[in-house]
């Protein structure tokens, strides 16, 4: 699930709460832990019940954005969590209200014709919402891999 | 950190993260990929498809080159026509003409609300970038929104809102009655109906 990648250089994490004091510690996770690496920020969603993107959730994600361009705008944000917050978001992303769901129809339709292999390591530029992210998670199954980024934390 | 990490891990039951990145400066190694998918991203930052010239250097296409095994594929979605955007620009610049005299004041190259793009242009950005076999498919798709309300509110969500903020909250009451009034020859027994026509492009390392 997780991909560490030690160009981000962990060893110098910084304390947690100077990312929590900025903005946001109302609608902070309980159990996620922010890291700021000089021009980097770590996040890491670790809660075991997953996250319930409820309205809460949702301002929680636009905060991340702040804080993203605050601290980092030439920095790496690394947003990552457990299964089962993956499964919550996808189902947020699948019906939410936040977009008609023609971005959905075309992101399956790339999928589907750039005939990707079962076990395939893929990479979604621009991910976004997830609308060819959650189809290529399908598309590649457990021996898979799908990287998605995305330089807009929304 | 050593316990969370850990922990995250044995989580390992879906084989995805998402990364916040500029895909122009993409922190992995040459050849990590087997697909890269590129869906409605935009290829206008640097190429101009009205007239099919680059105008800068493609850095993002190039990236994905790099990032891609030798016969890793790329596939990419792109909008050739949205009808129901179209539409609605038409309207707005009929009843404030003002947006699109500011447009032009600021000699403004940046899309309206998206990207239009085309066949030749997204084959020449796949080819400069050093990609075989390309190969096109455009599709047309006919989207339904159940009533007026509903299709206003996933209007608001493809970049209209920096239009509304300018004209104001009575502009934007007047300018909404205008689509709603206008949207009726658009209703059909089962709701709202537009279409939308993609192009899907692929190409080979």
């Amino acid at each position: 699930m997780v991909e560490l990648y030690p160009a981000f250089g962990l060893d110098r994490v910084l304390d947690r709460r100077a990312a929590v004091g900025l903005h946001f510690a109302d609608t902070f996770p309980r159990d996620a832990s922010a890291l700021a690496v000089s021009n980097i920020i770590l996040f890491l969603c670790l809660d075991d019940d997953g996250l319930h993107f409820s309205g809460q959730q949702t301002l929680w994600i636009h905060h991340i954005g702040y804080l993203f361009h605050k601290f980092s705008s030439n920095g790496v944000f690394l947003f990552t969590g457990g299964a089962r917050m993956t499964n919550d978001w996808s189902r947020l992303l699948a019906s939410g209200p936040s977009g008609p769901d023609y971005w959905e129809y075309f992101g399956c339709r790339l999928v589907e014709h750039a005939s990707i292999r079962d076990g395939a390591r893929v990479l979604d530029v621009g991910c976004g919402a997830g609308s060819s992210l959650f189809p290529s998670i399908e598309r590649v199954g457990r021996a898979g891999k799908v990287t998605g980024i995305d330089i807009c934390p929304h | 950190m050593r316990e969370t990490f850990s922990g995250i891990e044995k989580q390992k039951a879906h084989n995805a993260n998402v990364i916040l990145m500029n895909a122009d400066h993409l922190g992995f190694s040459d050849h990590t990929f087997d697909d890269a998918l590129c869906g409605f991203v935009g290829w206008d930052y640097c190429y101009d498809f009205l007239h099919n010239e680059f105008t800068g250097p493609d850095f993002r296409m190039r990236e994905i080159y790099r990032v891609l095994r030798d016969g890793g594929r790329v596939g990419l979605s792109s909008w050739e026509e949205q009808a129901d955007l179209d539409w609605m620009q038409d309207i707005l610049i009929k009843q404030f003409p003002s947006i699109k005299a500011k447009r032009e004041g600021e000699a403004s190259e940046e899309p309206m609300i998206y990207s239009c793009e085309n066949q030749s242009g997204l084959e020449e950005i796949l080819t400069s970038a050093g990609f075989n076999s390309v190969y096109l498919i455009r599709e047309t798709a006919e989207f339904v929104s159940p009533d007026e309300e509903t299709w206003w509110r996933q209007m608001k969500h493809v970049g209209w809102h920096r239009y509304f903020e300018e004209i104001g909250a009575e502009g934007l009451n007047r300018f909404k009655q205008n689509v709603f009034s206008a949207l009726k020859a658009y209703k059909m027994d089962d709701g709202i109906k537009f279409s939308k026509t993609v192009i899907f492009a692929f190409g080979e390392k």
